[in-house]
């Protein structure tokens, strides 16, 4: 396996920049639900509880009809912190997820409980700098296993009602 | 300006665009349907079928795959191998590929994994679907293939090494995309033309006209390191970030 040989390439002065902790948001939750449930008129506010697991959930109708869950769940993983929202349809099959919002961190914080309440109550009113957002990052860092895990975990938890 | 983001191709693909948000939906749907048409690990795709039947029969794949296929076997052939979707380990090389007429055989049984070009792929097709569809700039990523188009401007990061609390500003680049690859979490490369594997703790970004081209030409840099004669047949560029954070570039 290639060792990096330096005296193959031109080496250039490189601008580090401390790959600071920064926010993108997506979406609120109402753009989400609209995405999501477009034909929806309301979304309604209830609980799943499954033991002593307790997932608040929105029922999106349209008129009579019950159209699917809306469910908000975060997940933390190695290096971000990121809420999105899944679409279930009364049948238990996801139907979309999106991502709302996106927090990446600088490493090991985010186990870090006082690292984790600093999200609380974060907004749509992150700064949004072109060039630090993680539209412009290139790397392969942003995994969606936690949240596959955590759509898993959702759509069990609707089965077992 | 929308802003989306969706997990998709086993990373989180982000949109900004100045589009309608039917276009950024239409673009993203592309992304998935790449996904189910060349996800290896989905029996039900054109690459599970291909790995199933393709020895022994003819297998019709979508037009997507076929030229995602083409694409990476003129690349493999360009790269003297460095770069194959044929994976190691049962002797079968992009060679025992025979693509003809929107079919695809294998000379010998084989498993061929597209992921180091699709994934490239997907980002094209959504940039186009953006522009077909009206947008006037905006930024494709999945998590380490990164293309703009239009006006859109912004310093390329590339996270360091072995310090993921650091990142590294690419020099300003005419090209539009950008691809990474490298050990950050412990990912390993194999080398198709021997089958060893081994971790690299440096990464590779190599800049080209199209993120296929890109995503596929990371693998070949890594291995072979910045050859020149490679990268200028696609008018790419290369650059590297060692263990100790330097950057280093070379071009065709």
């Amino acid at each position: 396996m290639p060792r990096f040989d330096a005296t193959l390439w031109v080496p250039l002065a490189a601008v580090c920049v401390p790959a600071a902790v920064h926010a993108t948001q997506y979406l609120t939750v109402e753009q989400a639900q609209r995405l999501l449930f477009p034909a929806a008129e309301s979304f309604a506010p209830s609980t799943l509880r499954s033991g002593r697991d307790e997932q608040p959930v929105w029922r999106a109708v349209r008129g009579d009809a019950f159209l699917g869950y809306f469910i908000v769940d975060e997940v933390i993983g190695k290096h971000e912190l990121i809420t999105y929202a899944v679409a279930i349809d009364p049948q238990g099959v996801v139907r979309g997820v999106e991502i709302l919002h996106y927090r990446e961190s600088r490493g090991g914080e985010v186990r870090d409980p006082r690292w984790r309440a600093q999200f609380v109550g974060k907004g749509p009113a992150d700064p949004l700098r072109l060039g630090e957002d993680i539209q412009n990052l290139s790397g392969a860092t942003l995994s969606s296993r936690h949240i596959t895990d955590g759509v898993r975990r959702l759509v069990a938890l609707l089965k077992g009602r | 300006m929308i802003r989306r983001a969706r997990p998709h191709l086993g990373t989180i693909v982000g949109i900004s665009a100045d589009a309608t948000p039917p276009a950024v939906s239409a673009a993203f749907a592309a992304i998935e349907q790449v996904h189910l048409l060349m996800s290896a690990q989905r029996s039900d795709s054109d690459i599970g079928r291909i790995n199933r039947e393709a020895f022994r029969r003819s297998v019709r794949v979508h037009a997507w795959t076929f030229e995602v296929l083409e694409r990476a076997m003129q690349i493999s052939e360009r790269s003297g191998g460095a770069f194959d979707i044929v994976m190691p380990g049962t002797g079968a090389h992009f060679t025992d590929i025979v693509l003809e007429q929107s079919c695809v055989r294998l000379r010998r049984p084989a498993r061929v994994d597209v992921s180091g070009i699709a994934k490239g792929f997907a980002v094209d097709m959504a940039v186009g679907v953006l522009q077909a569809n009206g947008a006037r700039a905006g930024s494709v990523n999945a998590g380490g293939d990164l293309r703009f188009f239009g006006d859109w401007q912004g310093a390329v990061r590339v996270r360091v090494p072995g310090n993921l609390g650091a990142a590294i500003c690419l020099p300003p680049s005419a090209h539009e995309a950008f691809a990474t690859s490298s050990g950050y979490f412990g990912a390993s490369l194999n080398d198709p033309r021997t089958g060893a594997c081994a971790a690299i703790d440096w990464s590779v970004t190599v800049a080209a006209a199209t993120c296929l081209v890109a995503d596929a030409l990371t693998k070949a840099v890594a291995l072979l390191g910045p050859a020149r004669w490679l990268l200028k047949q696609f008018e790419a560029a290369a650059f590297a970030i060692d263990g100790d954070g330097r950057l280093h570039a070379a071009s065709g």
